[in-house]
């Protein structure tokens, strides 16, 4: 165990476009791809890890997140696949953090999956659900920048048989 | 670049998820949108579904039925506010006969009674107990809450019968308790074994159920009016003054032949539990009102058991009603419900559905935004204590902050005050049974002293005695 007054650790990540991030190895570990890979390379090992997938931009955005909640614990296991407890509340800083264009939220929603980093990604899909939340078809069209794909008759059908939960 | 639809299936669905659970519109709204939302969100929505028992021409339910085609992809169905009108003839839920066996996938049913059918209802159990012979065999978790019914029971229980086997977690909130629904036990399973001689041979089997989790409420919240003189409403039930002071309704009723209290109906589930027929069962609660009132003697209270059987310890909850002041808002709370745990707390509801939560704590059922109602997890490890669920009630000083401009009157806190000590108390007690009173507990040098009438039955005070 490192006490307080040592040099915290770092390790370098090398991202998709060749830039090398150096970061405190307890923020890195949040993501629990990087903290697994960490633990199979053995403990001092100074070599950099290869984050193929994610470009430095994101990346650096996705530590900053990291850093703020360096001290959470760690997600339980129990609420992982409970999907009746799922919400739409996000707290203030989280909300402020993903005030970003939608190419950037969706590149931190596929990180975060990809870095498995569990509460960043519900922070994610959370802002995402808050988005649609309250909105008309058109109005989530027009958010997300979707083309409609039916026919007429195709939203008809969909309309009526969906009739049932309208009041609910 | 990326955009919503290029993010992977399951993080749509928990989007979809997410959105179900604040209500269902957006939901709907994300089905038109274009195809590939669309078969995330319509999957969503039709896995937890609840509807009311209306089955006129363009009810919901009734439309419903009407789109066939996604039957398959229901997990869990909750029949609101089932009723049955008066000389209504049972075939005239045909339709849900029908329906129910096309749910493929049903893992969970729940069925609610309206309570407020009550006295233009006519026999509802029947159609229950048909309904419940055509649930499919993959529904393993039950719920029926018949809160205010006061019909016939028996057929229910009939039908809870057939399905015991295939049950994990049923949850019921009745009025009387059968038999029948152990006849499974009886039974034997005919299998075919290929014998080590390659001859076909028949042996019997005894039938066991796969229930885990059992919760019993037994009739909470009956408020039906005993005595002519009483014209309030009340939650506490079962006893009165009559002539047999401290005998609960329920054993003043006259029972069927089959038709148990809830000592003996648990005893029966034990007895059959030793013998190997609930070989699964870990958690079984039931919650009963006790024995004894505040109009029986200076200070008794109406108590509710709670009683966790498989772990053996029964908790006597005090239950003392705070009238409230009308208030000018339109929420028609007149009374509070105050609980005392066993360390002397406060603990305050204003509805019984409140009080249900506390008590099943984390057996308690989850509600869904659209109303829709999913059990309990199983708990692999076998004996864990049981603890009620504070957060459905308030402590004091959150009551009183809430409702305290409406003037809470309650004499024990009264009685509490001048006495210097806390007097009531839950009352925990190892062992499958507590038939005791639950009393006040004065210290020494301290006697009741009758007060007259307090909002209900009659009140009482203290005082310094010699």
């Amino acid at each position: 165990m490192a006490t307080s007054t040592e040099a915290p650790k770092t390790v370098t990540l090398t991202t998709s476009d060749n830039a090398d991030i150096q970061v405190e190895r307890e923020v890195a570990e949040r993501s629990i791809l990087i903290k697994n890979l960490l633990e199979d390379l053995g403990g001092d090992s100074n070599e950099a890890i290869p984050i193929p997938n994610v470009n430095e931009a994101v990346m650096k955005k996705v530590l900053e997140w990291c850093e703020q909640h360096r001290k959470d614990p760690p997600a339980s296991q129990d609420d992982d696949s409970d999907s009746r407890k799922k919400s739409t509340d996000i707290d203030e800083w989280d909300q402020k953090f993903m005030q970003v264009d939608q190419e950037m939220l969706f590149e931190i929603i596929l990180a975060a999956n990809y870095l498995d980093i569990k509460a960043l990604l519900d922070v994610g899909c959370k802002t995402v659900a808050n988005m649609i939340k309250g909105k008309s078809p058109d109005e989530i069209r027009k958010t997300f920048n979707i083309q409609n794909d039916f026919t007429p008759e195709e939203e008809d059908q969909i309309r009526r048989e969906n009739e049932w939960a309208e009041d609910r | 670049m990326a955009n919503i639809t290029s993010i992977p299936a399951e993080l749509l669905v928990d989007i979809c998820e997410r959105l179900r659970n604040t209500g269902q519109r957006s939901l709907l709204s994300l089905l038109l949108t274009c195809r590939a939302l669309r078969n995330v969100a319509h999957e969503v929505l039709y896995q937890h579904i609840c509807l009311d028992t209306d089955l006129s021409t363009h009810s919901p339910l009734t439309k419903f039925i009407q789109q066939s085609r996604s039957m398959h992809l229901v997990q869990s169905f909750r029949l609101n506010k089932f009723f049955q009108v008066m000389e209504q003839p049972i075939s005239d839920f045909e339709s849900l006969y029908r329906l129910l066996p096309t749910m493929t996938q049903l893992k969970t049913f729940s069925c609610f009674f309206d309570p407020s059918a009550f006295g233009h209802c006519n026999c509802p159990g029947k159609v229950l107990e048909k309904l419940l012979e055509t649930l499919p065999p993959t529904v393993v978790n039950l719920e029926l809450d018949m809160d205010g019914y006061e019909g016939l029971h028996q057929p229910i229980y009939q039908g809870l019968g057939w399905l015991m086997p295939q049950l994990q977690i049923l949850r019921l909130h009745v009025d009387s308790l059968w038999t029948n629904m152990f006849e499974f036990s009886q039974q034997n399973a005919c299998t075919l074994e290929t014998s080590t001689a390659d001859q076909m041979s028949i042996s019997k089997k005894r039938i066991t159920s796969n229930l885990r989790i059992f919760v019993i409420i037994f009739r909470l919240s009956r408020n039906r009016v005993l005595n002519d003189s009483m014209v309030r409403r009340h939650i506490c039930p079962v006893t009165y003054r009559g002539n047999t002071p401290g005998a609960s309704l329920w054993e003043r009723m006259p029972q069927g032949a089959d038709s148990l209290t809830p000592s003996f109906f648990s005893s029966r589930i034990l007895n059959l539990r030793e013998k190997g027929a609930f070989p699964h069962l870990q958690r079984f609660l039931r919650v009963y009102p006790g024995k004894g009132g505040p109009h029986i003697s200076m200070g008794m209270h109406f108590h509710y058991n709670v009683c966790d059987i498989c772990t053996n310890r029964v908790v006597a909850v005090p239950v003392v009603d705070v009238p409230l002041q009308p208030s000018s808002f339109d929420d028609d709370i007149e009374t509070l419900h105050l609980l005392r745990d066993h360390e002397g707390k406060d603990l305050l509801g204003a509805s019984i559905t409140k009080l249900i939560q506390f008590f099943e704590g984390s057996l308690c059922w989850t509600e869904l935004c659209n109303g829709s109602r999913l059990p309990p997890p199983i708990n692999e490890s076998n004996n864990t204590t049981h603890e009620f669920e504070r957060s459905a009630l308030l402590d004091r000083p959150t009551a009183e902050a809430t409702y305290g401009s409406r003037d809470m009157d309650c004499s024990l806190w009264k009685r509490e005050k001048e006495v210097g000590q806390t007097i009531l108390r839950a009352r925990m007690s190892e062992g499958g049974e507590d038939e005791g009173p639950l009393l006040e507990i004065l210290p020494p040098g301290w006697e009741f002293v009758e007060s007259g009438l307090g909002h209900l039955f009659a009140d009482w005070g203290v005082r310094q005695s010699g």
